[in-house]
């Protein structure tokens, strides 16, 4: 009797202190409140690459980036609607100093954020038939394009819009092989900006979507690794995953309703130059929507977040040396100043689009290792045809 | 003159509803050899698809009861690198920046092959 006691107590024991040593191996160690932090700015959303170099780059300035990681949706939520951001459950959230992210814990009640992060419009998560209240500050950051993947052993190479339309809307009924295996069709949750955006670019609202629901883009890329059945595989990512899981996953071109051809985000399948999301060719992407709330003069309320958006949307350069080019380049993230064409609605219109100070060269050499634009140190280098000297290249502007 | 006929009864130009015929003569003539997404694959006289319009005759070429409407901007219609048509004018519309003429690589999907729940007329059924 009491041997078996023993045993059980002890197999517990084993277990709780080998689950203990897993956890902390795993995890950072917490630092406790996150509100005893210096200067605590509270961010929740996607774009935590971004956010995390970032907060690097802060963390002797005096200002503490606090991070909780929620879809889309829920970000727009937490600041158009100042819903709390964490639970009593689940409190962790990150920060980081200037070389490793660490963790602290939210206050069990949540936290009101002061900058959400939102790779789609507000209204495409929730309906403002009268626009974003004036208080409301949408700002447009990197771009990020969003993609269609398949496993590396898939042969296919390319998905038009409708036949995007048929797979995840019909789902076993699509008549698109080799698509037509609702058990190997990867999906996000209807919170979710990529899916929200893949939902708008199809025409397939995002609660309508068929297949099996991945709980990250993590979570995405290993079902799909780990697919029995990688030619009936598909599923959705941003660019920004699918480019750090190239070695294990293949991007389709996408060929949308004007097309007679699918075109990679890349100009080629291999490349790194984002050149058909700069300049129109590939059509599923957008801007990171920076949200906060703002003052009677139009200036965001917490200074420091709007300092965040700043850094973020290049209008003020990052204490610390922080390349936000580089870093984009290098996350398959494309610079507001490397883009070509913009768009002002959620797939909205395609215009052409000349940004104040242009980047598209220093981007390339940084994205490509190469570029085609002349090296210089100032504008007398620079020629009639792009007299700007930006970033150590002549652009045109 | 029947393709011209029903073209006019569509409400297109003459000198487009010629055109059309003229390039249907021409895929006929010419069999299966073009590209996967040029109307020389159609086997008979008509579009099924807009993919295949825009193939042929350029951004904003859709099939409409099965012909192909003029493009948006024919006077800047190219033939690209990779043989479909592409829009070689200064782009101002978003279909004239998705199918400006480059040289990136491309993948043709064929909705007319590959889609085989398309509406009669070649659209998209509603979701279940």
């Amino acid at each position: 009797m009491i041997p078996f006691v023993s045993r059980t107590f002890r197999a517990a024991s084993v277990a709780l202190l080998a689950a203990a040593a897993v956890l902390g191996a795993a995890s950072p160690a917490r630092a406790g409140l996150c509100s005893a932090l210096p200067n605590p700015v509270y961010i929740t959303g996607g774009g935590k690459v971004a956010i995390a170099d970032l907060a690097k780059a802060l963390s002797s300035s005096g200002i503490s980036l606090i991070y909780k990681l929620q879809g889309s949706c829920l970000a727009v939520d937490a600041i158009l609607n100042g819903t709390h951001v964490g639970t009593m459950t689940d409190t962790a959230a990150s920060y980081w100093d200037a070389t490793a992210e660490l963790k602290c814990d939210l206050d069990p009640t949540g936290v009101v954020a002061d900058l959400g992060l939102s790779d789609v419009f507000p209204s495409t998560c929730q309906s403002l038939p009268g626009g974003l209240p004036s208080n409301l500050g949408d700002f447009f950051g990197p771009v990020e394009a969003y993609t269609f993947v398949v496993p590396k052993m898939s042969t296919q190479k390319s998905i038009s819009r409708a036949a995007g339309y048929f797979v995840f809307g019909f789902g076993n009924d699509s008549g698109v092989a080799p698509w037509t295996d609702e058990n190997f069709l990867f999906v996000r949750d209807p919170s979710s900006g990529t899916q929200q955006m893949f939902g708008a670019a199809l025409g397939v609202p995002p609660d309508k979507w068929k297949g099996v629901s991945a709980t990250s883009s993590g979570d995405l890329v290993t079902k799909i690794t780990a697919s029995t059945k990688p030619e009936a595989t598909i599923g959705i990512l941003t660019a920004e995953v699918a480019g750090a899981s190239r070695a294990t996953l293949s991007t389709l071109a996408y060929q949308d309703a004007d097309q007679a051809c699918g075109y990679w985000p890349d100009s080629t399948p291999s490349g790194f130059d984002k050149r058909n999301v700069r300049d129109g060719h590939y059509a599923v992407w957008g801007p990171l929507h920076l949200l906060t709330k703002l003052d009677g003069m139009g200036y965001p309320i917490n200074k420091s977040a709007g300092d965040v958006v700043a850094y973020l949307t290049g209008t003020k350069s990052p204490p610390g040396g922080f390349d936000l080019i580089a870093l984009l380049a290098g996350a398959s993230i494309v610079p507001a100043c490397a883009m070509q064409v913009r768009r002002m609605s959620e797939l909205g219109p395609l215009t052409s689009f000349a940004p104040e100070q242009a980047c598209g060269c220093y981007f390339d050499e940084v994205a490509t290792g190469k570029t085609t634009c002349k090296a210089c140190t100032s504008a007398v280098e620079c020629g009639e045809a792009a007299p700007r000297c930006n970033y150590g290249y002549c652009e045109t502007q | 003159m029947a393709v011209i006929g029903a073209a006019r009864k569509q409400g297109y130009t003459a000198t487009s509803a010629r055109a059309l015929l003229a390039f249907f003569l021409v895929a006929l003539a010419a069999g299966s050899t073009a590209a996967a997404c040029s109307l020389g694959n159609v086997a008979h006289d008509d579009c099924t698809t807009d993919t295949q319009c825009a193939a042929a005759f350029g951004a904003g070429s859709r099939c409409q009861t099965g012909f192909c409407t003029e493009a948006t901007s024919p006077g800047c219609q190219k033939t690209g690198a990779d043989g479909h048509a592409c829009f070689g004018c200064t782009p101002k519309v978003t279909s004239d920046f998705e199918t400006a003429c480059t040289d990136a690589t491309c993948a043709p999907f064929d909705d007319a092959k590959r889609l085989t729940k398309l509406t009669p007329d070649g659209g998209l059924p509603p979701l279940p």
